[in-house]
């Protein structure tokens, strides 16, 4: 490399943008030609001074006020754009009906004076009206149908959730308060040391762990949702017919009814444990089922991990974590077959979808010493991996133990 | 140059595309610091400064319909306050008739900081949003669509010659 080759490939080398060979060469030669090293030596200063510029500067403290206020008059000058428009239109028509009015007062002085054509202008101006008059008419079901349903939709809106203090001060919305009420698209959040019970109106409460939070998208009677951004939760249930949707990730847990909790962390990874009835997770469209003194890993972009009963050995634990881990593994499998105990016979269940026809064999087997499958559930269906043959036997299984 | 956009963010884009003001105020609160920085970086003048970013978000209200999903938010924001405070600068430029002066007792970092001020629009932009933001050649491109990546590049190394000189160093 010459003198000016390096001096220009200098610039490229310091952003770290060169390919191995050139990084060789340009040090090479830096360590040979005293002019070179001078030149990265000032180009080295500078990046060096450049690094002490303020990382990020603090706008004014009214920043955001000012946006907000602006905000504020966008949103008002429209509606007050539109009071206008209204106003005007209001007084045009009112101006027209005005002269409509001076004409017919005029026809019916002078009504001897109406020549046909004025008369023939006024029946097409009645047909007009009778017209207008049944359109409204058809109209006016639809409307009082359209009001019903306001009405009925507006009942069924189940918020706010009140908020209530364990430990410390919870957040909503970034205020800090002891006791609040969390209404959908508000944020509650707990820091290191505090903790919350909110009380969900017809499902039961959640019980808010440390450095949580929350976003409570929608509460409406069928269909209430919350995300999970981090920290954890118990949910507790006071109906055997919640409707409540846990989002973590890309990951939904169902609730349907019991008790359970959930673990999360910023990335949407998760742990939920299930204390009592079952939950439901939903991945991909595809439902997975997860029964009380079970629990399982949710991984983000990953289908959820496979159940383990939480009186499982360690030996299973340890197997079960590394197919997880290793999406499979032979080696993983025969341990988990090695030192499954009945209770774990579900852990067994979850693994056929996720290994080979010939394990499936194997496994099918196992599952059928313990709990052998009911009339309606073959050994072909459950091979070929039959969605309702897995999970009638997995609703036959889950009572039983 | 920007990471994408988290649960939390994309939640509130979509509160922002449904109308709710306090949704956008949030994503606004969030990316403040970013935005402000770069625009400051460019005009080097708070007042003007804060007048563009307020500008940027308003203007990010009116067109959060159009928000392109796949883009991340601060990304996107920071381009069109990258493109308000190039206006700006170009108007600033047309009417500037005198020159700053340099500061008399400034650190060696304040007087780099008040070089990078003096520099003219193209270079400067060039430059800070290389070296002090880190976008890429072809990023810097998008707001130069006349220059090629070569050219952008001659710029950015003629203006960290010009200001090493400047240094003395």
């Amino acid at each position: 490399m010459t003198c000016e080759e390096v001096k220009i490939s200098l610039h490229d080398y310091i952003d770290g943008s060169v390919d191995l060979i050139s990084k060789r060469d340009i040090e090479y030669h830096i360590r040979n030609c005293e002019i070179c090293k001078k030149e990265y030596q000032k180009l080295f200063i500078f990046f060096d001074r450049l690094k002490k510029l303020p990382f990020v500067i603090d706008p004014p403290k009214d920043i955001l006020e000012s946006v907000r206020s602006e905000l504020l008059g966008m949103s008002e000058s429209s509606i007050n754009t539109s009071k206008k428009s209204l106003k005007d239109t209001l007084r045009i028509l009112k101006e027209k009906d005005n002269q409509e009015k001076q004409v017919n007062k005029k026809s019916i002085v002078f009504g001897r004076l109406k020549t046909r054509k004025v008369l023939k202008a006024h029946v097409l101006k009645r047909r007009d009206k009778s017209n207008i008059r049944n359109t409204l008419l058809t109209l006016l079901p639809l409307f009082v149908i359209g009001i019903g349903y306001f009405i009925y939709d507006l009942q069924k809106y189940n918020y706010p959730w009140s908020v209530r203090s364990l430990e410390g001060n919870q957040k909503i919305n970034g205020n800090n308060l002891q006791n609040d009420l969390w209404n959908p698209g508000g944020v509650l959040s707990t820091d290191e040391k505090a903790r919350a019970k909110v009380n969900v109106p017809n499902i039961g409460i959640i019980e808010v762990g440390y450095n949580s939070a929350l976003i409570l998208e929608k509460a409406k009677e069928g269909s209430n949702s919350i995300v999970m951004e981090r920290g954890s939760i118990r949910v507790v249930n006071s109906t055997n017919m919640p409707s409540l949707t846990i989002k973590v990730g890309v990951h939904k847990i169902l609730d349907r009814g019991g008790e359970f909790s959930v673990e999360a962390d910023k990335l949407g990874n998760a742990n939920i444990n299930v204390k009592y009835a079952f939950v439901e997770i939903v991945f991909n469209d595809e439902h997975y089922f997860l029964k009380e003194n079970y629990s399982c890993e949710l991984r983000v972009g990953k289908e959820p991990g496979i159940p383990i009963h939480q009186n499982a050995s360690d030996t299973l634990k340890n197997a079960v974590e590394s197919f997880d881990e290793l999406n499979g593994g032979d080696q993983a499998l025969e341990k988990i077959i090695k030192s499954y105990r009945e209770s774990d016979v579900l852990t067994l269940l979850a693994l056929i979808p996720r290994v080979s026809q010939l394990q499936r064999q194997i496994i099918f087997q196992e599952i059928s010493n313990h709990f052998p499958p009911p009339e309606s559930i073959t050994r072909a269906g459950i091979i070929r991996l039959d969605k309702d043959m897995l999970y009638k036997w997995w609703e036959e299984i889950e009572w039983q133990i | 140059m920007a990471n994408e956009n988290t649960t939390y963010i994309n939640y509130l884009i979509d509160m922002s595309q449904s109308g709710r003001q306090r949704g956008f105020l949030e994503l606004c609160e969030i990316n403040m610091r970013n935005v402000f920085t770069v625009v400051y970086r460019l005009l080097g003048d708070i007042k003007a400064a804060k007048k563009i970013t307020v500008k940027t978000f308003l203007t990010a209200w009116g067109e959060i319909k159009e928000f392109p999903r796949h883009k991340p938010f601060l990304q996107w924001i920071k381009g069109m306050a990258i493109n308000f405070a190039m206006d700006e600068l170009e108007e600033a430029d047309k009417n500037r008739n005198t020159k700053l002066s340099a500061p008399t007792d400034a650190d060696e970092v304040e007087f780099l900081g008040y070089q990078i001020k003096q520099l003219p629009l193209l270079e400067k932009t060039v430059f800070i949003l290389h070296d002090l933001e880190g976008y890429s050649y072809s990023e810097i491109q998008t707001f130069f669509p006349n220059l090629i990546e070569d050219e952008l590049k001659t710029i950015l190394i003629q203006t960290r010659q010009q200001l090493i000189s400047k240094l003395n160093l």
